[in-house]
């Protein structure tokens, strides 16, 4: 053989070598990003059928994927993904809730997902006058490890919306229009026989605010108003943008409107208002000093969550794990 | 003798009743000074506070299952969809 058609031939086998280590290594790789399975299960045990299974970026908040459960209740996804979430929404005739799997750390290899029975909810939802609200979302939160949102629905033209939820949950509702006022009722026990709850919505403006730190405009930082001494009045909540400048819903009562840092490098904040302010509002966070608790009994550190209160604005900051 | 004992017992008694009381009347007042609060702790007020702190933060975190809640009502079929 010549020396040219020796190279061409080694260098045929190098490419055949690598396409064929390279194959495997590759759908490993796949495999290994997130082959996502599990079952569906209802309270008893027994393998939920043709329930919905979706699969989730968290990072990103994306749907990825979408499947059926087998008639075992098994379910299984193809595509991988960085951090992914599963989300079960049963057929409405099982009678059964949703549910959320657990964040991708703390998954198992193989998901088990129990789904419980679902309680009717049965929500009205007025304006100060009396009419009906149309269009105003619908929200029920389950509180357990962590909260999530586990069902949404919209208000018809008489101002109701039929929902499921669990027997303890939190329940929201959206004004339709800008800038979407909130109302809510928390920890609402939901008998088997189902509930219904009525909320009313009043008027309320855009306000519009700035969070300011010891050197500039923080950004990222978590903006709640509360109609002051009212149980249900969390009118809404803004993260501050990369200027520090949030808006939140107001209505035309005192409110109370808090800042606190979701990463707890700042102290919070807090400023009252008995009327919509004219000009926006200015809230000043102080970085807090870094301190460390440790939790021990007998001996054995225990895992724990610690909040720390700040008198000058009598609000507690981020609780740290 | 017989007397006197009694008597001694009768001392030993009060003083360790006494004892007992002042010692008693210290931990209930450490306890209630941890109830109400120093000025600059928490009051009374703080523990709805705390309660109201708590729900917020947890609610606010579970922005990110409504927003994935808010993509299935808008989503297109994906693949697998049918099983």
């Amino acid at each position: 053989m010549r020396p040219g058609a020796n190279q061409l031939a080694l260098a045929g086998v190098a490419l055949l070598a690598l396409s064929l280590a390279g194959l495997p290594m590759f759908l490993r790789g796949d495999e290994a990003s997130g082959s996502v399975r599990g079952v569906v299960l209802d309270g008893r045990g027994f393998g939920v059928a043709d329930a919905a299974v979706f699969l989730f970026d968290e990072g990103r908040l994306q749907l990825r994927e979408e499947t059926r459960t087998t008639s075992a209740g098994d379910f299984a996804f193809h595509l991988g993904t960085a951090r992914a979430r599963v989300f079960v929404r049963p057929p409405e005739s099982s009678r059964l809730l949703p549910a959320w799997g657990p964040p991708e750390e703390d998954a198992p290899e193989r998901l088990a997902l129990v789904l419980r029975a679902a309680r009717r909810l049965t929500v009205e939802v007025r304006d100060l006058d009396g009419s009906p609200v149309d269009g105003a979302e619908v929200r029920v939160y389950e509180r357990r490890a962590e909260a999530v949102a586990l069902v949404l629905a919209e208000t018809d033209r008489r101002g109701r919306a039929a929902l499921v939820a669990p027997a303890l949950a939190d329940v929201a509702v959206f004004a339709p229009d800008e800038p979407h006022l909130a109302r809510w009722r928390f920890d609402c026990a939901v008998p088997e026989e189902g509930a219904e709850l009525s909320f009313t919505l009043p008027p309320a403006v855009r306000v519009r605010g700035r969070i300011l730190g010891d050197s500039g405009a923080l950004a990222g930082i978590a903006v709640v108003a509360w109609e002051a001494d009212r149980e249900d009045g969390w009118n809404g909540f803004a993260l501050s943008d990369g200027e520090g400048d949030f808006a939140l819903p107001i209505t035309s009562a005192p409110t109370v409107v808090r800042a606190f840092d979701p990463s707890g490098k700042y102290l919070s904040a807090r400023a009252s208002c008995e009327s919509p302010p004219d000009a926006p509002l200015a809230l000043h966070m102080i970085r807090g000093s870094s301190l460390s608790v440790q939790v021990v009994r007998d001996g054995a550190v225990l895992p724990s969550r610690v909040w720390s209160w700040t008198p000058d604005s009598a609000a507690w900051s981020v609780n740290c794990t | 003798m017989g007397s006197n004992g009694r008597t001694r017992r009768a001392w030993l008694g009060g003083i360790a009743l006494a004892a007992f009381a002042i010692g008693g009347s210290q931990v209930l007042a450490v306890a209630a000074r941890e109830v109400t609060g120093p000025p600059g702790l928490p009051s009374q007020g703080a523990g709805a506070e705390l309660v109201r702190a708590r729900r917020e933060q947890a609610l606010i975190r579970a922005e990110g299952t409504v927003t994935m809640l808010h993509a299935l009502r808008s989503a297109p079929t994906l693949p697998g969809a049918g099983r």
